[in-house]
């Protein structure tokens, strides 16, 4: 007869006490898988955010600073008596080479560099006529805009945002657009002097184009000579995607009158444009300090520059599921602590009962660990039997309260937005340019999954470890001789 | 070489409130195998611990116990107490949860043993000792005294030690009974060249033996 055998034999001893323990330990697991399960759901909610949001640093060319600097110099010169038409200032340009160094980091993941052509850039007002008015031609034929503009709304119907990679765009990033039909492009693309463009789908379907289609973009590039050359750029329709609107009357333009063009037909329609921002996705949110050491060391002047992180906007968003995560935490430990106060007592009162048996067993030759052991299996078998009647009202509850909580952490992060994706999209929505991006909603898997079913075995274990101690602190004090005085 | 136990001026002494109490003193004998040794004396006079000093269940506060010729007290008890001994008590200590032949194997278990053969000695003994196979599987409470006892007796020779020790055996059985089982435990211990110690207030048990000594005191005497 095995040791497992003879600890199930004395449960069933007293069938009453054990069935009650059960129970008890029972409802504690429950409560401990559910609270687990709960603290899953939202840290997987917080990792979606993470994705979505991203560990992304964007390193552009600040405007605010260089009026600063340019405020400053402008001091300077008066304050030294100069004469102010000697003033000389250089517009900071985001080396590329020095960019693309940066990015062989082994912080960075991917990256992506952009090129923004539209109509309140000084360097676009240098390019043509059409392209200052927003009209680009396919094929020879004007490109309509998708809808007509605003009462004084701005006149720039169009804008071409040239990206090494259309995924990384922030954008796309923030479901602001979506992609329905085609790819995006990739580095790849560029690196194989691709020109893809990615357009809305208002805007092709006005323009009767699908994804395959080629048209002509078509602008004018200053000359060595001073003069303009026209320089048409035929690009093929990669992908179509579909954008957020709000309701009409929200916005100054159409925010569907966008392309998003690979860099390389960017740098052709625009070879004189510097890059205007650089995106690097780092391997974790908070290298942002190592990170930006790093750029320092490799010689980037970070003055010039803004440094924009995500870190912060990832602790706003994730903030009310950290409350949640944190409340589950306590829900956690509570319950594991009325679980290991029952397995504890019960196994100190069976441990005072067994007594004279530990003593004999002692005295037959019985190891301690072999007698604290048996108590130990005594232990894990009734925990074991409550986890399965635990994980099994887990699966009943755990939907019923990740909805309850999640209602509630919805509510606390705000309404709806207009156009956004769901309620508690409030705190969620975070301006980019004149557009809406709108971050992920408390959305979550709070379901009971095989990972928090481990995690209880391992909970399970530990509570039986728990229980176990009375038992073998009892049995270390146990002197075999015990037996004999006891007769 | 034959098994024996020798005691060389053994002395236990345990703290008690009213001072230290020296329960046995300066006991010095020996044991052989295929002897069955009594030892009497009134209540209190050291009986029982010397028993369990012989048994490993107590280390002497001096002196030394050889068994073999080897230190007892020098190493680890349970292995000695597992193999080298086996134990009758009085109140029979069976286990109430197991059934009669899972009492006589646990000593076998503890020591590691697995397999069928283990449940088949176990068997075959409560045989010798007269139970058959329907008693076998019945649990301690539905035993008489008598044939707890014999439970108690076929477990002490499961693990087939040298030794066996026997405290008041009879104690709790009536003197026909008694005097059954005490025949039974001699028969099998002579049987196999068993070294028996038998602690017994019973001079009719003491008579059935090869030699008897005297505790009082807490020393040891021949009778």
């Amino acid at each position: 007869m095995n040791t497992c055998r003879r600890s199930a034999r004395n449960l069933w001893r007293t069938p009453g006490r054990s069935l009650l323990a059960i129970t008890l330990v029972a409802v504690t697991l429950s409560a401990a898988l559910i609270a687990l399960t709960i603290r899953a759901g939202a840290q997987a909610a917080v990792d979606e955010i993470a994705a979505r949001v991203g560990n992304r640093v964007e390193l552009r060319v600040s405007l605010v600073g260089q009026r600063q600097r340019l405020l400053a110099e402008v001091e300077r010169i008066r304050a030294a008596g100069g004469d102010l038409s000697q003033l000389v200032f250089a517009r900071p340009q985001l080396d590329e080479d020095m960019a693309d160094r940066l990015a062989a980091s082994a912080r960075v993941v991917r990256y992506d560099k952009s090129v923004r052509l539209q109509g309140s850039s000084p360097d676009v007002e240098a390019l043509p006529e059409q392209l200052a008015e927003g009209r680009f031609f396919i094929g020879g034929r004007e490109i309509l805009p998708g809808r007509q503009l605003p009462p004084g709304g701005q006149a720039m119907p169009l804008v071409l945002m040239s990206h090494l990679d259309s995924s990384l765009a922030l954008e796309f990033l923030g479901g602001f657009r979506q992609l329905q039909e085609g790819r995006h492009f990739t580095a790849q693309d560029t690196a194989n002097g691709a020109h893809l463009v990615l357009i809305d789908e208002a805007l092709a379907t006005l323009n009767q184009l699908v994804v395959g289609d080629s048209f002509t973009l078509e602008t004018a590039v200053r000359s060595a000579a001073g003069g303009t050359t026209m320089v048409p750029v035929t690009v093929e329709v990669a992908g179509i995607f579909t954008t957020t609107r709000g309701e009409e009357g929200t916005y100054f333009r159409d925010p569907g009158n966008a392309l998003f063009i690979t860099l390389a037909a960017g740098r052709r329609l625009a070879p004189e444009l510097s890059l205007q921002s650089v995106a690097y996705f780092l391997t974790r949110a908070d290298e942002y300090e190592a990170f930006r050491q790093e750029a320092a060391d490799l010689g980037l002047d970070l003055e010039q520059f803004d440094l924009v992180s995500n870190l912060q906007d990832l602790r706003t968003l994730a903030g009310p599921l950290h409350e949640v995560s944190s409340a589950a935490n306590l829900g956690l430990y509570v319950s594991l602590l009325a679980g290991a106060v029952t397995i504890v007592l019960l196994m100190s009162i069976i441990a005072r009962e067994r007594k004279r048996e530990m003593g004999i067993m002692r005295a037959l030759g019985g190891t301690r660990m072999q007698v604290a052991g048996g108590l130990f299996i005594e232990a894990v078998m009734l925990c074991s039997v409550a986890l399965v009647v635990g994980v099994l009202v887990a699966v009943q509850l755990s939907g019923a309260v990740a909805d309850l909580v999640s209602t509630q952490a919805q509510s606390a992060a705000g309404p709806a937005l207009p156009g956004g994706p769901g309620p508690g999209t409030g705190a969620f929505a975070r301006s980019m340019g004149r557009g809406l991006m709108f971050l992920p909603a408390m959305a979550g898997q709070y379901r009971l999954g095989w990972p928090q079913v481990a995690n209880g075995l391992g909970l399970t274990l530990l509570l039986a470890a728990a229980g176990a101690l009375m038992p073998t602190v009892l049995c270390l004090r146990l002197r075999p001789s015990d037996i004999l005085r006891s007769e | 070489m034959p098994f024996s136990i020798e005691l060389a001026d053994v002395s236990k002494s345990f703290p008690t409130p009213a001072g230290l109490v020296e329960a046995v003193r300066g006991a010095s004998a020996k044991f052989a195998a295929g002897e069955i040794t009594a030892i009497r004396g009134p209540s209190g006079s050291g009986k029982s611990t010397l028993l369990a000093l012989i048994a490993g269940l107590e280390r002497p506060t001096s002196g030394r116990i050889l068994a073999e010729g080897k230190e007892v007290a020098r190493g680890d008890l349970d292995p000695y107490r597992r193999r080298q001994v086996g134990f009758v008590f009085q109140s029979y200590n069976l286990l109430p949860q197991l059934s009669s032949v899972e009492n006589v194997i646990l000593p076998a278990e503890l020591d590691g043993r697995r397999g069928p053969a283990v449940p088949g000695r176990g068997l075959a003994l409560l045989e010798e000792v007269g139970l058959d196979a329907g008693q076998a599987r019945r649990r301690p409470s539905r035993l008489s005294g008598g044939e707890q006892q014999r439970v108690a007796i076929a477990r002490a020779l499961m693990n087939d030690p040298p030794l066996v020790l026997a405290d008041e055996p009879t104690g709790n059985l009536d003197e026909a009974v008694g005097l059954a089982i005490v025949e039974l435990l001699c028969t099998l211990a002579r049987g196999r060249g068993k070294c028996v110690i038998v602690v017994t207030h019973n001079p009719a048990v003491a008579a059935r033996c090869d030699r008897v000594l005297v505790m009082h005191g807490g020393r040891l005497q021949v009778a």
